[in-house]
C-alpha cells in the first residue's frame, strides 16, 4: 500500500474509531439523523474524496476511495457517505454544479418525464439530492433533482439503513451534457459495496479472535482449541480472498478512469474486476458471519453485543447492487459467449 | 488489526511477452498431447519434455548463468509456470528442482555441488525428491526418525521415507534427516543432499494411488552411505531450512490450477448457449480464479522482495485446495454424466475421471489443509 493510501486509512479510521460507536450505530438504527457525523464527515473532505481540487476536492482515486469504503465498512458507519462519493463524481463527469449534503443515488433507471417512482433509494429521506442516470440506448445523461422536491415512502434494509422509495412529482431533473455509460450507478455501487463489505469483514475476524482469545470454557480460552482455530483460520481466507479481489477491483476502477464501461472482457474495462469482487466478496458476506457468530455462541446473538452491527450490513450489502449469484451469471454469459476462453481472459486483465 | 501482505502485483511487460512464446511452445508440444493426461500436469513425468524446456531455457530461468541459470525475473519464472499449469503439460519431472532444490543449493550447497548439479537442472536432466514424510511422521514433521550418523569421513543413513513423490524418476532426494537426538525435536535436524544413483542401502518402491498411478514411493535406507559434503546448510539447522523452503513450496500457481484444464474442458462443452445454471457456475469458478491467481501474483512480488511469505502462502494454498477440490463435483453436476476413464469416453469426461480421483491429494500434499489452518492460527495470535 502506498504511503499516501496508508494515511488516509489511518486518518478515516481514527475519525470513525473516536466519533461512531456501538450507540451512534444503534440510534442511526431508530431512524435517527446523525447530523454531527455528517457534519465532521463531510468537513473531513470525505464526501468529495473523488473530486478535483477545481472542485473543491481533493485529487483523490479509486484506491484512496477503497480505504475511506473499508473504513466506514469497518465501523458500521451510519451515513450516505460512498453514495455522496460516487454522486459527487457523476456530477462533475457530466459538468454540473455539485451541491452540499448527502447525496441520494437511484439505482434504477431515471425517469426523464420526471414521473413515477424510484424503489430503495439509500438513505433517501436524508438526501439533500437526487442523482440518477437517463439513459438512452448505449448511453446516458446524469440527472439530479433536489430531494425536497420528492416525497418519501420509508424503508429500510436488514441492517435498518435508510432505504426509501422517493416520489417524483413531474418535475423533470436538470440534466448534464456529458453522457455517461448507463451502468455506471449499479457497477461503482456493487464495487463501493465492496469496499465496505470488506471492512466489516476485517472487523468480523478481529472481534471473533479477540473473542476467542478472551472467553474461557473448559477452563482455557476457546481460541486455544484447534477446532475454534480452524474455523478462524477459515474465516480469514474468507476475509483475505474478499480484500484481494475487492482491492484488484478498485485498482481497476482507478486504472479504468474515464474510459468505456460495462463490457465485460473489455480492455480498460473494470467491469469484469467488479462482477468478480462482488461474487468473491458477495460469498464471504455469507459464510463469514455464520463463522464469526458461531465461535461468538449466545452473546453475538444478542443486540447488546456489537458483532451484529457488522453481520447484518454484510448480509443487506451482498444483496444491494447484484447479489454474488447474479453477477456469477453475467459473468459466465460473458465467458460463454466470447467461446468459453476462461484461461487467456483471466491472464489478460 | 488482521492485515494479509497481498498486495497487489503487476506483471512487467517483458513477462507478458514471453507469455505469449510459451503459448505457442505449448500448441505445438502439446498437439497431439492427449486430454486426460492433461489433468496430471506437475505430477506427469516427460524426461523429454523436461528436456524441451531446458533447452528453451524455462527452467532455473532466475539463477545465475555461471551455474547454468538465466538471470531472469522471477515474474518471467512465474508466467511460464503458470501457463505451463493452465495448459496441462507435463512438468513433473524437473519440477521439484526448480521450485526448491536448486535454490537450496543455491543457498547452501558447496561450490562443487553448484557446478555440478545446477546447470545439469537447468538442461531438464537431473531431477529432485523431497524426503520429508514418514511412516511415522505425517503431520508431524518435527518427529521424523530417519538418521544420518557420521561415519568415517561421511554418513550412515537408516530409516524410511515415505510418500516422496518422484522418487522412482529422481537423481537426487533432499532428505530431512535426524542428525542429533535432542529434546526439542525441531532440534537436531539437518538436510541432505542423497544421490539415487543405485548405491548400496538404498531400496526405492512405487506405492501405487487409488487411481493406479505409482508416482509416489517409500525409499528404505539401511546404512546407505553418502559423502561429508552431503550435509546441505548447517547441521541442526534443517528444520529452519525447511520452513524456509516451504514458502517456496507452497506459494505457487500449482497449489490453484490442478483443475484448469477441467475448467476449460467443461467451459468448452458447455458452449455458447449454456443455460443460466451452468453461466451462474462458470462465473463463479472464473471470479475465485482471477482472485486466486491475484493472490499466488501477490506471493511471487512477496518473494522476488525477499520476504518470507509464510503466512499469506498458507492462506493461498488453503483457499487454492478447496476451489481445486470443488470444481470435480461442480463440473459433474453440470454435465450430469459419468465419471469415466475409458477411451470411448468424451475428454471432459475423462479429465473428471483422473481429477476426480487425484482431488483428495489436494488438501493433503505439501501440508494439509489442517496444518495450513493451523499455521493461519498462529499467525492471528491464537497459538
Amino acid at each position: 500500500m502506498s504511503e499516501a493510501r496508508s494515511l488516509i486509512a489511518e486518518t478515516v479510521n481514527r475519525l470513525f474509531a473516536d466519533s461512531v460507536d456501538a450507540e451512534t450505530i444503534a440510534r442511526a438504527e431508530t431512524g435517527v439523523w446523525t447530523a454531527d457525523l455528517w457534519r465532521a464527515v463531510e468537513e473531513a473532505g470525505l464526501t468529495r474524496a473523488l473530486l478535483t481540487s477545481k472542485s473543491g476536492g481533493a485529487d483523490g482515486d479509486w484506491l484512496d476511495v477503497f480505504e475511506i469504503a473499508r473504513a466506514a465498512g469497518r465501523h458500521a458507519v451510519p451515513l450516505p457517505l460512498v453514495e455522496t462519493i460516487l454522486g459527487t463524481w457523476i456530477l462533475e463527469r457530466a459538468g454540473m454544479e455539485i451541491p452540499a449534503g448527502p447525496i441520494g443515488l437511484a439505482t434504477g433507471s431515471f425517469p426523464a418525464d420526471g414521473r413515477g417512482s424510484l424503489a430503495r433509494v439509500p438513505w433517501g429521506r436524508n438526501a439533500a439530492h437526487l442523482v440518477g442516470l437517463v439513459a438512452s440506448g448505449p448511453v446516458a445523461r446524469v440527472g439530479c433533482i433536489p430531494r425536497e422536491r420528492l416525497g418519501v415512502e420509508e424503508g429500510q434494509n436488514l441492517a435498518l439503513e435508510a432505504r426509501d422509495t422517493l416520489l417524483l412529482d413531474g418535475t423533470p431533473p436538470t440534466l448534464g451534457d456529458v453522457e455517461v455509460a448507463p451502468r455506471t450507478i449499479e457497477l461503482y455501487g456493487a464495487l463501493l459495496r465492496c469496499g465496505q463489505m470488506t471492512g466489516a469483514l476485517e472487523q468480523i475476524l478481529d472481534q471473533s479472535v479477540l473473542y476467542a482469545s478472551e472467553r474461557v470454557q473448559f477452563g482455557r480460552p476457546i481460541g486455544n482449541f484447534q477446532v475454534i482455530q480452524q474455523e478462524l483460520a477459515r474465516l480469514a481466507g474468507q476475509v483475505a480472498e474478499a480484500v484481494t479481489a475487492t482491492e484488484i477491483a478498485f485498482g481497476a476502477a482507478a486504472e479504468a478512469e474515464g474510459a468505456a464501461l460495462g463490457t465485460i472482457g473489455a480492455p480498460s474495462d473494470p467491469t469484469f474486476e467488479i462482477a468478480c469482487a462482488k461474487i468473491v466478496g458477495g460469498e464471504a458476506a455469507e459464510l463469514g458471519p455464520r463463522i464469526a457468530h458461531q465461535v461468538h455462541g449466545a452473546i453475538g446473538f444478542t443486540y447488546e453485543h456489537s458483532l451484529h452491527f457488522s453481520t447484518r450490513r454484510l448480509w443487506a450489502w451482498r444483496a444491494e447492487f447484484g447479489l454474488a449469484e447474479a453477477w456469477a451469471a453475467e459473468l459466465g454469459k460473458a465467458v460463454q459467449r466470447a467461446g468459453g476462453e476462461i484461461w487467456p481472459l483471466v491472464t489478460s486483465r | 488489526m488482521t492485515r494479509f501482505r497481498l498486495d497487489p502485483c503487476r506483471l512487467p511487460p517483458e513477462a507478458e511477452a514471453l507469455r505469449k512464446e510459451v503459448r505457442a511452445f505449448l500448441g505445438e508440444e502439446l498437439a497431439d498431447f492427449p486430454t486426460w493426461r492433461r489433468s496430471y500436469t506437475w505430477m506427469g513425468n516427460d524426461p523429454a519434455f523436461s528436456r524441451k524446456m531446458g533447452e528453451r531455457g524455462w527452467i532455473g530461468m532466475t539463477w545465475p548463468k555461471q551455474y547454468g541459470g538465466h538471470e531472469r525475473s522471477s515474474f518471467e519464472r512465474y508466467v511460464v509456470l503458470e501457463e505451463m499449469l493452465a495448459a496441462g503439460a507435463p512438468v513433473a519431472a524437473h519440477w521439484i528442482a526448480d521450485r526448491q532444490s536448486g535454490p537450496l543449493l543455491m543457498k547452501y550447497g558447496n561450490e562443487e555441488q553448484r557446478r555440478d548439479i545446477l546447470p545439469r537442472i537447468c538442461r531438464g536432466e537431473a531431477y529432485f525428491c523431497i524426503g520429508m514424510s514418514e511412516p511415522d511422521s505425517g503431520s508431524d514433521l518435527a518427529s521424523v526418525r530417519t538418521r544420518a550418523d557420521r561415519h568415517g569421513d561421511g554418513w550412515r543413513i537408516n530409516g524410511t521415507k515415505l510418500w516422496t513423490s518422484g522418487a522412482m524418476q529422481s537423481h537426487y532426494m533432499i532428505g530431512l534427516l535426524r542428525t542429533s537426538t535432542t529434546e526439542k525435536k525441531q532440534q537436531g535436524l539437518s538436510q541432505f543432499l542423497i544421490p539415487l544413483d543405485g548405491r548400496a542401502g538404498i531400496t526405492i518402491r512405487p506405492i501405487r494411488d487409488l487411481a493406479g498411478n505409482d508416482h509416489f514411493c517409500e525409499v528404505t535406507f539401511e546404512d546407505a552411505e553418502v559423502p561429508a559434503d552431503a550435509l546441505v546448510g548447517e547441521e541442526g539447522s534443517g528444520w529452519q531450512q525447511v520452513m524456509a523452503e516451504l514458502a517456496y513450496e507452497r506459494s505457487g500457481p500449482e497449489r490453484y490450477l490442478s483443475c484448469q484444464p477441467l475448467l476449460a474442458e467443461l467451459a468448452r462443452h458447455l458452449g455458447p448457449d449454456a443455460g443460466v445454471r451452468e453461466q451462474t457456475a462458470i462465473g463463479r469458478q472464473v471470479a475465485h480464479l482471477a482472485t486466486l491467481r491475484q493472490m499466488t501474483l501477490s506471493l511471487a512480488g512477496l518473494l522476488e522482495r525477499g520476504e518470507n511469505p509464510a503466512l499469506e502462502a498458507a492462506v493461498t494454498k488453503d483457499l487454492g485446495g478447496v476451489f481445486e477440490q470443488d470444481l470435480p463435483g461442480i463440473a459433474q453436476s453440470l454435465l450430469a454424466s459419468e465419471p469415466r476413464t475409458d477411451e470411448a469416453a468424451a475428454d471432459v469426461q475423462q479429465l473428471l475421471a483422473h481429477l476426480m480421483q487425484n482431488a483428495p491429494s489436494f488438501s493433503l500434499r505439501g501440508g494439509t489443509r489442517e496444518v495450513l489452518r493451523g499455521i493461519i492460527a498462529r499467525g492471528l495470535g491464537l497459538r
